[in-house]
């Protein structure tokens, strides 16, 4: 019996111990926690590469925290698009499950504020960022382009010079398109920024982006503005960039040049008379246009305040930047994937939890905006005509009726 | 032989004169900077923002009524009467220190529309927007023609609210191709001066 009673204690003591070791990791748990990454890019041809993440934990007695909260621009190593600017990351994870974050970016200037009163910084410069340069040098003259359209028996006529032309074009395109070397996509950036907060049940973010565009210089210093960037965004708002002005500088620019020297080019070709040359001219700009065209339709490809959220979690990225794969041809270095101010909150508590954002703004606020102004008119009566034609028919009445009185008189007489 | 005294010595009369003139020069130079230096009267007094009443361009030669209009959809659709300007009042009040005031009126193929010159105007003109208590003036900073995907690609540039500072944006259409306009001219102007109402006396 008394054997029986000490192994049933050693028993009952072992699965106590059991529970206990079971326990002892519970009580470990992370209570809240938060995250934050200023920049984070991807440069043409290498691997992505960022400011460092600076994430805290808090197991209900002590925060802990990995990676640095103070990032410097000059350490961001192996990239050549941003040299000076304020980076700021910093989280907060308290004991009462609560979190907050903030990341982003500013000119030199800008003044840091700790992470749980919203937005990370204050002010500053605006920052030049050159995100990539255009290369037009896949552009190219395409022969069976070049006589599209033309009549069956010039074509005919051409046939045997087809090869000449093209090669003389191709000649007259070079220096041209070598000429537009030097263009480049760049991103003026004022404070760029995402901020978040999560309790034991909720999370919501938002981005700010203070006077901030998207441009294109031009060979020469023409500068044309791409997009002005929202300063408040809408939640996942996407920004089209649309280069058809560009393009459009461009084709102008290769007119002019190209219809300068074309005659020059095709001189030595007899068949090509004068008339045609302005014919090859144009099919060429149209083919050239037709190259230009995944320019023409986007470039970037633009997220503004990015949200991803799961129950009692979220991650908002104040500017999400890719190059379209279309336009990856006309577009090098240095870079190919831009995020700015990426901060993370939540999730803070093992129970349930349920999202709620900060109610969406309009997916697309065009509509609250005008997008279309039909302030034309063809011609406009206001009724003045026919209160003309009306008083020109009274007076014919008038003299009408004056002259039959006036005959009938004189007969009378 | 010896002068007398009283022929060397300035007469008394001669001493006023000359001190009057001093006088006189040092208060002219006073007046002046004062003059320079005193903030005037007029710039003190403040024009309320305000819906506006009528659009002059002095550069065209165009005077036209404002009269409110709103959004249909997203169309902006100018008044029916096309020697009328109308003013989007989702748009700032003419004044507002934030968004930008937004009037738009027609171009009429056959003449007689309230914009019919818009295409004429240059940057640096002015362009002038009348309330009930004052007159705001505006300096033409830039002209765009757009076509009407661009102008609806750019639309939160052009409309927005949330930017503009209280810049004018006026805006009519433009590109006549036979049966229709293709593009959108745009004016944007920055105000530079708001003069008050004189009363009636």
């Amino acid at each position: 019996m008394r054997t029986h009673l000490i192994a049933r204690g050693t028993a009952v003591a072992a699965a106590a111990a059991m529970v206990a070791l079971s326990a002892a990791p519970a009580s470990a748990a992370t209570v809240s926690q938060a995250s934050a990454t200023a920049l984070s890019f991807t440069p043409a041809g290498s691997a992505a590469t960022d400011s460092g993440t600076y994430r805290v934990t808090n197991d209900g007695s002590t925060e802990s925290s990995e990676g640095t909260n103070e990032p410097v621009v000059n350490l961001l190593a192996g990239q050549d698009a941003i040299h000076v600017g304020t980076l700021a990351q910093d989280a907060v994870a308290n004991r009462n499950a609560t979190s907050a974050a903030c990341a982003g970016v500013a000119g030199d200037g800008a003044t840091l504020v700790a992470a749980g009163s919203g937005d990370c910084l204050s002010g500053g410069d605006n920052i030049k960022l050159d995100a990539a340069s255009l290369d037009f040098s896949n552009l190219r003259v395409i022969q069976s382009d070049l006589f599209q359209g033309m009549d069956v028996k010039v074509q005919e006529a051409l046939k045997p010079f087809q090869t000449q032309i093209t090669t003389a074009l191709d000649q007259l395109l070079a220096p041209v398109v070598e000429g537009l070397d030097g263009a480049g996509l760049y991103v003026d950036l004022g404070a760029v920024q995402s901020h978040c907060t999560a309790d034991d049940d909720t999370a919501r973010g938002d981005s700010t982006i203070a006077s901030s565009s998207v441009y294109v210089v031009l060979p020469g210093g023409k500068r044309e503005t791409i997009v002005d960037l929202p300063v408040d965004p809408a939640v996942n708002q996407k920004v089209v960039t649309d280069l058809s002005g560009v393009v459009d500088v461009v084709i102008k620019g290769l007119r002019t040049q190209l219809a300068n020297g074309l005659g020059g080019a095709l001189q030595p070709i007899d068949p090509v008379v004068v008339e045609l040359q302005k014919q090859v001219l144009n099919t060429l700009l149209t083919s050239i246009e037709g190259q230009l065209a995944p320019l023409e339709d986007n470039l970037l490809d633009i997220t503004l305040n990015a949200q991803e959220t799961s129950p009692g979690a979220i991650t908002v990225t104040a500017l999400d930047a890719k190059i379209l794969p279309a336009a990856e041809s006309f577009v090098g270095g240095p870079l190919t994937h831009l995020t700015i101010g990426t901060s993370s909150c939540g999730p803070n508590s093992p129970v349930t939890k349920t999202v709620a954002n900060k109610p969406p703004k309009a997916a697309n606020p065009p509509a609250s905006v005008p997008t279309v102004v039909t302030a034309g008119m063809e011609s406009y009566d206001d009724g003045s005509a026919g209160r003309i034609a009306l008083v020109t028919l009274l007076l014919l009445a008038a003299a009408g009726a004056g002259a039959a009185t006036y005959v009938r008189m004189l007969r009378r007489g | 032989m010896a002068e007398s005294p009283q022929t060397h010595s300035p007469s008394r009369i001669t001493a006023a004169a000359g001190g009057l003139w001093t006088a006189l020069v040092v208060l002219a130079v006073a007046l002046v900077a004062a003059g320079l230096l005193w903030p005037s009267g007029s710039a003190a007094v403040e024009v309320p923002p305000g819906a506006p009443q009528r659009l002059e361009l002095p550069g065209l030669k165009t005077k036209a009524r404002v009269v409110p209009i709103r959004l249909d959809g997203e169309v902006l659709d100018p008044p029916r009467n096309p020697r009328e300007i109308g003013w989007w009042v989702g748009s700032a009040k003419p004044g507002s220190a934030q968004g930008q005031t937004v009037v738009t009126g027609h171009t009429v193929h056959t003449g007689g529309g309230s914009l019919n010159k818009l295409d004429h105007i240059e940057k640096g003109q002015e362009v002038d927007i009348v309330t009930k208590d004052g007159t705001f003036q505006h300096q033409v900073d830039s002209v765009e023609v757009l076509s009407r995907k661009e102008l609806a690609q750019q639309a939160q540039r052009i409309f927005g609210q949330d930017h503009g500072d209280g810049r004018l944006v006026v805006i009519t259409c433009t590109d006549w191709n036979g049966s229709s306009y293709d593009s959108n001219i745009v004016v944007f102007a920055h105000r530079f001066n708001a003069l008050p109402k004189v009363p009636k006396s």
